[in-house]
């Protein structure tokens, strides 16, 4: 169901081609997305913005999904906390969302995927 | 449609302005990112001169690099602009610095320096390009 709440989504992740395809797709969608590119990053941000949903790959730089987790738990936050482990699964968290967002979603997130693994190839 | 600034990699045309902004302070990198995005700019955030290298390797290249001076990890803003010149002459670069950092960059190095803290980058950055676009 579409509705007029634009959700702010922080997507955690210190793969920065990922991070920022996943960030730009669900803004394309219409969240607001905040972009952290770490654990400290992802503190920060829960501090001082209202977040209602994060995406967080399981292993970052300088901490864990888990650890986040665990932060927001400890202060009993109502944030939702999706771990993810692969950038299929993230693209496909990604999709999800965009399918409950304010906006169409723009393509499929398999898309992602491709785009992604595509310009990896380039190095 | 893919976004834009990563399609551009692929040859697609390009539609707005494409800007890097490497930044290790969260919440100006945040703030400066905003801002940018509200003039309906594509922008891609790092948070070192190191994360910006790696991501200008994978061909994606953009119109604007907006780079702190002083970042952690092996690349710094000054060593970041230098890859970026010598690598992508055509990007316009743009450090952030406070005014003793300033003193001391190569004014061959870059287009323009702005003096930190700064949270209006997008107003100052669009400055820039609509002179650029008059020169032309």
């Amino acid at each position: 169901m579409k509705t007029d709440d634009a959700e702010t989504i922080l997507v955690a992740s210190s793969d920065t081609l990922q991070r920022s395809m996943i960030a730009k797709y669900l803004r394309e969608c219409g969240y607001s997305v905040i972009e952290a590119t770490g654990f400290e990053d992802a503190k920060i941000a829960i501090g001082h913005y209202q977040v209602d949903v994060v995406v967080s790959d399981t292993e970052m730089q300088d901490g864990t999904g888990f650890d986040l987790s665990t932060h927001i738990r400890s202060r009993h936050l109502p944030i939702e906390v999706i771990l993810t482990q692969s950038l299929v699964k993230t693209a496909q968290v990604a999709g999800d969302l965009c399918e409950q967002g304010p906006l169409e979603q723009p393509y499929h997130p398999q898309r992602l995927v491709d785009e992604i693994k595509r310009l990896r190839a380039f190095r | 449609m893919l976004p834009a600034f990563f399609s551009a990699a692929a040859g697609a045309e390009k539609a707005v302005t494409r800007v890097l902004i490497a930044e290790d302070e969260f919440l100006l990198r945040l703030d400066a990112a905003e801002s940018m995005r509200r003039l309906g700019w594509e922008v891609v955030e790092v948070s070192s001169g190191d994360e910006a290298m790696e991501l200008l390797r994978y061909s994606v290249t953009f119109d604007i690099l907006l780079t702190d001076i002083d970042m952690p990890g092996q690349a710094d803003g000054l060593d970041l602009a230098r890859y970026v010149r010598s690598t992508y002459p055509e990007m316009k670069i743009v450090i952030m610095a406070d005014e003793s950092e300033a003193a001391l960059i190569d004014p061959q190095l870059l287009e323009l320096v702005i003096a930190k803290p700064i949270w209006n980058v997008g107003e100052i950055l669009a400055k820039l390009v609509e002179a650029e676009r008059n020169e032309d």
